[in-house]
């Protein structure tokens, strides 16, 4: 019984979210991709703007980020922490998100950055 | 302290460009070649990652005004070759409010994705200095250099006038699409501001 609207739900949920069905590719400095959900990657809002904006970006077309000034250890950082910030941020569930202290400057640099 | 020098310098990759005089020039200039192809929608040289890097770039290297006002002059550039095409548009009224209402949405998906671009600039450097956000800043040129402006304002008050008398002689459902119009317009000058509504949905009777 509960099944059923569950699966409406999710499917009212989908519609919604048009826009951020799919993944996008994320590459940093040194030329490693990562594959995230859109609905991850939304958590920045630079990241949004460029996947979602009116004019019709490349980046909205092929779903492809490529970000020069950030190395390959703080982009994956990144994307963990788009994900913790997806499950977490909700504050329904707590959970340090952790940060070692010697990436701490160039991470905060990033995040500047992205607007996240 | 060998170590920190290291980190610094990673840390702050940003900083290769910081104050050489080629590289603002170079940053700006692709921001405003950009303005240009957005309000062309010619999308194809547009990639917001680089440009929002640069805009970035020229911010957080103190040249947030060199940024901003290129930018200003470029929308405001766009805004009046927008006007000179509408100067020739169709005579006749209705025709002219689709071709403004066109123009219109035009040139505010273009502030939005100009908007987009320099984000970081709107976030950090307008607020700081007490500049006009960039959203602002176009519907301002729209409302001052365009509906404003002696060649459109006479023409947009007229044509509302046509379009609402001619409701009310074929009733609403007589002219498909006609009432939108009208509404169109209403929606853009609300925009623009409550005073700017005023101004024109005013004027007509004011004449008769």
């Amino acid at each position: 019984m509960t099944g059923k609207g569950e699966a409406a739900a999710q499917h009212r949920e989908e519609e919604e979210d048009g826009e951020m069905v799919g993944v996008v590719k994320l590459i940093s400095a040194e030329g490693f991709e990562f594959v995230i959900d859109k609905k991850a990657a939304m958590v920045s809002n630079t990241l949004r703007n460029m996947l979602t904006s009116p004019g019709g970006f490349a980046e909205s077309r092929d779903n492809e980020v490529r970000f020069p000034e950030i190395s390959t250890a703080i982009l994956e950082k990144i994307c963990q922490y788009f994900y913790w910030s997806l499950h977490y941020a909700s504050g329904k569930e707590t959970a340090e998100f952790p940060i070692e202290p010697e990436i701490t400057l160039e991470l905060m640099m990033a995040a500047n950055y992205l607007d996240t | 302290m060998s170590a920190r020098h290291q980190f610094s310098a990673a840390a702050f990759r940003w900083q290769e460009t910081d104050g050489n005089p080629d590289v603002v020039a170079g940053n700006c200039k692709a921001v405003t070649n950009a303005v240009r192809d957005i309000y062309a929608q010619d999308m194809t040289n547009v990639i917001f990652g680089d440009l929002y890097r640069r805009a970035y770039s020229l911010v957080l290297h103190k040249r947030g005004e060199e940024l901003y006002s290129a930018v200003e002059a470029a929308m405001a550039s766009e805004v009046q070759a927008l006007v000179g095409s509408l100067a020739v548009a169709g005579p006749s009224g209705q025709s002219f409010l689709r071709e403004l209402l066109a123009t219109w949405r035009r040139h505010t998906a273009a502030v939005s994705a100009i908007r987009d671009i320099v984000m970081y600039m709107d976030r950090t450097f307008v607020p700081a200095t007490g500049r006009t956000p960039v959203r602002e800043l176009g519907l301002g040129l729209w409302r001052d250099g365009v509906v404003r402006s002696g060649r459109i304002r006479l023409r947009l008050v007229e044509a509302v006038r046509l379009e609402k008398a001619r409701q009310e002689e074929d009733g609403v459902v007589g002219v498909p699409g006609s009432g939108d119009l009208v509404a169109g317009v209403t929606e853009m000058l609300t925009e623009l501001g409550a005073d700017v509504c005023h101004e024109f949905m005013e004027a007509p009777t004011v004449s008769s």
